[in-house]
């Protein structure tokens, strides 16, 4: 024999402790500075107010794609410092098929060189899943964390030019920091292995003292 | 304050005086004092419409939940019904079969309105563009104010949309807007509703497309057909050990010719093919009793239809049944008869291939429209925007110049017609009949009856889902499902991309469990490389599963009191839950819902110390917490078990006859989970229950998806405990894997059900058949029987309780 | 009350009830709110207080739609029809010892009489409408209302009977000393009230004839502008008309120290709504067959047995009287309580 009823009563219980914990905890609470990071003791209230607070962003966040060249803010990029080779892997790898690139040719002799002359991405097809930036193997295509992106217009906003692609290594090491101190590491692991192999064939390759030429 | 006056007068000077003493502001003046009032209005009271199409319809609820409420713009009231909707967020692919509706639903809007494009599909056709099921781009039928990028965007890149759209409004003029103009959009001048012919027909074009086809006779082809290599499907003819004493048995039974072995399949010729499925069914000591998958395969000289059946009594890997048919009249016997679950399937396969099953009880197209031209899965059917057979297309490198796809077929956009098409010719409108079961029969037309659709925009069809339900007062006497307005042609575009590209486009099956998805396809082809997957990936890979498994039911939890009227509150709470753990997806992979985490032999990218921190947080305090609030909350609460008590009931029989899987099959009383049937990566060292209950009602549904939570929390603690240090990802990393030719059928226990993935491969580096078994899409095979002779309030809660996901049940 | 008098009440009526409507959709929009973890309206003036105004503005400003082939009259008289009895309500409703608009002496008759004429309407929406779903929510929301309110009136009874009066006024009065909810009697009527009155306003648990999640709005789905908002008024105007009655009938009204009459009414009036939008965060809805079989198999035999109770208590002496009248309607209450639920029946191979 069930009292109905009582099952009712708890479950309003449980709202009216929610109601109640809302205007508990967090009295005066002011908006965060910097941004939110909800850990599972949160109690209260669940939101994180947009605009005034943001959620933390992750480093491995992936909104839309942008092309690395070596420099500082500030700076403008040319056609040495961007890392971009042309390769096409990210062409190839795009699920969507959603990257174009023309390769640059040499201004002389029309021989293709490994730089790109064109570089389009049609933001309306990308995917926003990552590959291009996972398998390219300059680190020159990265994913960028910037999604405050609406706006009313698609024909022209919506393809991405390589200017509006290119973010100088500085702005890259702001946002991606544990990735940049990564690839800058083993970057210079490569470099210094480089410049041991070339410092033991130059001593290989200089004559032993006292020996005629 | 006195009133305006206009002052007629010969003299400016005195004009002047008259402005600055007596006339307090001028017309313009108090018209743009109206207008700030009205412009504020406007923007302060936003009410979106109840309308979500796919994947960017999820993070618009979220977007209405608690962590990002939309309610603080005061735009949380979304209503219901168009009449009292001021915008319409677009959110998800749009298909031709759903834009007639979408068209619809638009029109009936009172002014004035706004249309938020949300997402990249929405947009201008996402990554699913060049489908043929898929309209390039809502703003070519309706109106957009904003655009929001993203795939899908986020619930804050949401917010900013909405807040764009505000300063749009704030910078509207009256005397300017388009609803107070003299051709405004009244009831007369509404956006003629696009028709569904041979191809999506847009009205305002039809007299340039009959000149066009008059004059030009047909259209351009949109490429050559790819010739089809002669090297499969025969791949072994000699039978592997486990199946010669089958084979041997069963051509004692039947004759010599009745079966042929394939490898570890038996190919059956037609005539008998009825009757050795019967056979394995009904023998004691065989007893095939599920029917795991049926699909279908266009090969050089022959389709063939490939079946996967188990035994719900046994652990074992499923038996492989093949018929095969040539190709100019492709008729094969249905299985239905012996396994109803093979009826959508079946029908799947006629809409998708064009092969015909004798016997079937109601062989109609299922995910396409009836009238549409054309069997988009053959070999030889070509997309409007078909480019190459197989991706990277050569335009996108060395010379790759932009260029819309729009911009590049004869049409200007995604459709095709038939030279003799004629545009009077009648188009798909199935308004009218009455609803047809799942053995073909129809209801009288005129019957005592009243037909309601339910769908596809209605706030509880969990997305794009209609069912034609026949009423009888309040009594349900039929109730047909009508699906394929989320068709967006994975399994077409899969066999366009290589294996790699494919891992992305499986987050957007069931885009709940994206996690799950990938682990369904990597195993799947798996079996084919043979690549190891090291301890530590296989570990990472089941905690991901197991998480997504937790997220996933209360989401259904939560969204199944939603239809029982619980105001949002239960949902809320489910939510917050899921929402801490997109916190660690997004962490650990870049994205919240579309994961792309898992790669061939392993995963991704490891583990961060701050999941390691926040998962401890989580599975010891948080969810265990929370799965008790939950269960007190509602578990006993006697409005919710007098409404799910005994409604929607499915015995034992009926679930397994009609394919049902996941919580639908084990609340039916049949304890059959695929990581302990078929264990895949290391759930064989997990010791996990598997709950079931017997009744088959929807309360006993609700009941395990609640068990099975907590049996996922159990998973997880050991696998965190256990966690060892090591590779993540065995072999070679490539951005490009060629798999060994062969096929393979890759099941795992998502939870919506079994999720299988049936891949032929050729040898190259593009699957040549890409079949997804999709949970939903089988479980409501089941859905006209267990709502018949209910209520209709109650088809909400069974529909619930099913737990579908219409990108998985339309893919 | 002189004719001034009159006046100066009804244009206070016809003043603050828009405006106790609109703060009654911002208490609900904030209350569900922090009952779900989150804020409700904050961006529209300082804590969403100009929310409901800038909701009006909009409403006022959309484009009025009639359906094609609709009964314009009916489509049109609908919204009408139903604010204006919802705005009447308050005509008999006391404020203070002497402060009452319309002191009639039949005040709870006229009150009843009043509130029913919103069937009317919302059967005229449904029909009017000329649509399937509104037609349907339109019925159901008849029978509802219909089944609600027998049990309703016969509880009510049970206060006339023992104020001794139909009169409002008096009512009250006769709750100097002790409230009626502080009776055996008083409370189980109380409860009946106002479960009764929650399906009479079409809230939930009862708000099948707009469930959103089923048919599509119900009744009102082909309104839009600023008929829909007359609708939306009528809601949350009923809403507070009849928790103001139940503070009227049950918890002694204007009465109470300190503060004003007005202000007590207006705590317990809110008190009340409090309780009707907690009911609406928590609870999911019934179905319609549970409806209906809850109103006659359940409420009905209560109210009948507080009928007996009541008299009981007041022959008696007590405590005897407290005592049986309290075991009666227990009694009455576990019984009918335990056979009411219809077993989800499924109907094999219905007649077509």
């Amino acid at each position: 024999m069930q009292l109905y009823g009582v099952e009712l009563l708890r479950g309003l219980g449980i709202t009216f402790s929610h109601f109640v914990r809302t205007y508990v905890k967090g009295v005066g609470r002011k908006f965060a500075q910097g941004n939110v990071r909800q850990l599972p003791t949160q109690d209260g209230i669940f939101t994180v107010p947009y605009p005034e607070e943001k959620l933390a962003v992750p480093e491995r966040l992936r909104v839309l794609p942008f092309l690395i060249y070596n420099g500082n803010t500030g700076q403008p990029a040319t056609e040495e410092s961007i890392r971009c080779t042309a390769c096409g892997i990210c062409a190839k790898v795009c699920p969507p098929q959603c990257i174009w690139i023309v390769q640059a040719k040499d201004a002389v002799a029309g021989k293709p060189k490994p730089k790109p002359a064109e570089f389009t991405i049609d933001m309306d097809v990308c995917m926003n899943c990552g590959f291009c930036s996972e398998y390219c193997p300059f680190d020159a295509i990265k994913m960028g964390h910037d999604f405050e992106l609406s706006n009313s217009e698609r024909d022209k906003s919506h393809i991405f030019e390589m200017d509006r692609l290119l973010v100088p290594t500085e702005n890259y090491a702001k946002t991606h920091p544990g990735a940049w101190a990564e690839e800058e590491a083993k970057r210079q692991a490569a470099a210094a292995k480089k410049a041991a192999t070339a410092a033991a064939a130059a001593a290989a390759a200089k004559p032993a003292p006292g020996t005629p030429p | 304050m006195s009133i305006p006056i206009r002052v007629v007068t010969e003299e400016a000077a005195l004009e002047q005086e008259v402005r600055r003493h007596i006339s307090v502001t001028t017309w313009g003046g108090l018209l743009r004092m109206a207008e700030q009032v009205y412009n504020w209005g406007r923007r302060s009271s936003i009410w979106p419409l109840q309308f979500g199409l796919a994947c960017c319809a999820i993070e618009m609820i979220a977007t209405a939940a608690s962590r990002f409420d939309i309610a603080r713009f005061g735009a949380e009231l979304f209503r219901a019904s168009p009449r009292q909707a001021d915008l319409m967020i677009v959110s998800g692919t749009v298909t031709k079969k759903m834009v007639p509706m979408i068209v619809r639903l638009y029109n009936q809007m009172p002014e004035p309105k706004y249309v938020i494009s949300m997402g990249a599909c929405a947009t201008a056709g996402g990554p699913f563009k060049e489908g043929y099921n898929v309209v390039s781009g809502i703003d070519k039928f309706l109106p957009v104010d904003v655009y929001i990028p993203g795939c899908p965007p986020t619930p804050q890149a949401l917010l900013h949309g909405l807040m764009t759209l505000q300063k749009i409004i704030d910078g509207q003029e009256i005397s300017k807007v388009r609803w107070y103009q003299k051709n405004s959009q009244t009831l007369e001048n509404e956006i003629p509703v696009p028709l569904l012919g041979p191809d999506l027909i847009d009205q305002r074009r039809i007299p340039e497309i009959q000149k066009t086809l008059r004059e030009a006779g047909g259209q351009s082809l949109a490429g050559t057909v790819p010739a089809l290599p002669a090297t499969i499907p025969s791949f072994q003819a000699t039978p592997t050990e486990g199946r010669r004493e089958l084979i041997a048995r069963l051509r004692q039974q039947f004759g010599q010719d009745a079966v042929e072995p394939q490898g570890d399949a038996l190919l059956l010729a037609p005539a008998v093919a009825l009757t050795v499925a019967r056979y394995l069914k009904e023998q004691p000591d065989l007893g095939y009793d599920y029917l795991a998958n049926l699909t279908s395969a266009d090969y050089q000289d022959c389709f063939e239809v490939v079946s996967h059946v188990v035994s719900t009594a046994r652990s074992e890997k499923p038996l492989t049944l093949k018929v095969r048919t040539p190709k100019d009249n492709p008729r094969v016997p249905s299985l239905t008869p012996v396994w109803p679950g093979a009826n959508f399937q079946e029908r799947e396969c006629y809409d998708m291939m064009g092969i015909h099953f004798e016997g079937h009880p109601n062989l109609r197209r299922i995910l396409m429209w009836d009238g549409f031209e054309g069997w988009p899965l053959r070999k030889n059917y070509l997309e409007p925007y078909y480019e190459e057979p197989g991706k990277m297309f050569s335009s996108r490198w060395k010379e790759g110049h932009h260029r819309r796809a729009e911009g590049r077929v004869f049409w200007r956009d995604n459709v095709k017609y038939p030279a003799s098409w004629d545009a009077s010719q009648k188009t798909f409108d199935d308004e009218a009949a009455p609803p047809v079961d799942n053995e073909g029969v129809s209801l009288q037309q005129n019957g005592d009856f009243l037909v309601v659709n339910l769908g596809p925009q209605h706030p509880s069809t969990h997305g794009v889902f209609r069912m034609k339900v026949a009423v009888q007062g309040e009594r349900i006497v039929g109730l047909e499902p009508i699906m394929g307005y989320m068709h967006r042609n994975h399994e077409k575009i899969g066999e366009r991309n290589t294996y790699i590209m494919n891992f992305p486009y499986t987050d957007r099956l069931d885009y709940l469990t994206s996690m799950g998805n990938n682990f369904g396809y990597a195993i799947a082809v798996e079996k084919l490389t043979g690549v190891p997957v090291p301890e530590r990936a296989d570990y990472i890979r089941i905690i991901m599963a197991e998480y997504t498994r937790i997220l996933s039911h209360f989401w259904a939890t939560g969204f199944l009191l939603n239809d029982l009227g619980a105001f949002f509150t239960p949902a809320l709470y489910a939510i917050e839950e899921r929402e801490l753990i997109l916190d660690l997806f997004e962490m650990v992979s870049g994205s919240r819902m579309m994961c792309n985490y898992f790669r061939f032999g392993g995963v991704a990218a490891d583990l961060t110390e701050e999941f390691m921190t926040l998962s401890k947080g989580l599975i010891e305090e948080r969810l265990p917490r929370s799965i008790d609030q939950i269960d007190r909350f509602l578990s006993r609460n006697e409005i919710l078990t007098s409404r799910c008590k005994g409604v929607g009931a499915l015995t034992r029989e009926q679930a397994i006859a009609m394919s049902a899987s996941g919580p639908v099959l084990r609340a039916s009383g049949v304890s059959y989970d695929v990581r302990r049937a078929q264990p895949y990566s290391l759930y064989e060292r997990f010791p996990f229950e598997i709950p079931t209950r017997t009744t088959g009602d929807v309360y006993a549904r609700y009941q395990i998806r609640i068990d099975e939570m907590r049996e996922s929390l159990r998973i997880l603690r050991q696998a965190f405990k256990e966690l060892p240090a090591g590779e993540i990802q065995g072999g070679k990393k490539a951005w490009n894997v060629r798999v060994p030719a062969g096929e393979s059928y890759g099941r795992v226990e998502n939870p919506k059900g079994e999720l299988g993935f049936y891949i032929v491969g050729d040898g190259t580096d593009h699957p040549y058949r890409y079949h997804v078994r999709s949970p939903s899409f089988i479980n409501l095979t089941a859905l006209e029987t267990m709502c018949r002779g209910h209520l209709v309030a109650d088809v909400v809660a069974i529909l619930g309780s099913i737990d579908i996901v219409l990108g998985e049940v339309d893919r | 009350m002189g004719l001034i008098g009159i006046l100066i009440g009804v244009v206070l009526i016809l003043a603050l009830a828009p405006v106790v409507m609109m703060y009654a959709t911002w208490m609900e929009r904030k209350t569900i709110a922090r009952m779900q973890d989150r804020f409700g309206p904050t961006r529209v003036g300082r804590y969403g207080l100009l929310q409901p105004l800038a909701d009006g503005v909009k409403m006022l400003t959309k484009e009025d739609i009639v359906p094609r082939g609709a009964d314009r009259m009916a489509h049109t008289l609908a919204p009408i029809v139903i604010v204006i009895p919802a705005l009447l309500l308050f005509a008999v409703i006391p404020l203070g010892p002497k402060i009452i608009l319309a002191d009639l002496n039949t005040g709870l008759l006229f009150f009843l009489a009043v509130s029913s004429v919103e069937t009317l309407a919302i059967f005229m929406a449904g029909w009017g409408s000329r649509s399937k779903f509104s037609l349907l929510g339109a019925i159901r929301s008849a029978a509802q209302i219909i089944a609600y309110e027998v049990p309703m009136v016969l509880n009510l009874a049970v206060v006339v009977m023992m104020a001794g009066s139909m009169s409002t006024a008096e009512i009250v009065q006769a709750q100097t000393g002790r409230w009626f909810l502080a009776t055996p009697w008083g409370f189980a009527g109380f409860a009946v009230f106002f479960i009764c009155a929650l399906a009479e306003v079409n809230r939930t648990p009862f708000d099948l004839p707009e469930a959103e999640s089923e048919l599509v709005g119900g009744f009102h789905t082909e309104y839009s502008g600023m008929k829909f908002a007359l609708f939306y008024m009528a809601e949350y105007l009923s809403v507070f008309a009849v928790s103001a009655l139940g503070a009227t009938l049950f918890l002694g009204g204007w009465m109470g120290p300190i503060l004003p009459g007005w202000a007590w009414l207006l705590i317990k009036t809110y008190g009340l709504v409090f309780v009707m939008i907690w009911i609406r965060g928590t609870w999911p809805r019934f179905r319609i067959d549970q409806l209906m079989a809850f109103a006659w198999k359940c409420l009905l035999p209560v109210s009948l047995a507080n009928v007996l109770a009541a008299g009981v208590w007041y022959i008696l002496p007590a405590p005897w009287g407290a005592l049986t009248c309290t075991l009666l309607l227990a009694a009455t209450f576990l019984i009918t309580s335990q056979l009411w639920i219809p077993k989800a029946r499924r109907v094999e191979n219905p007649a077509l």
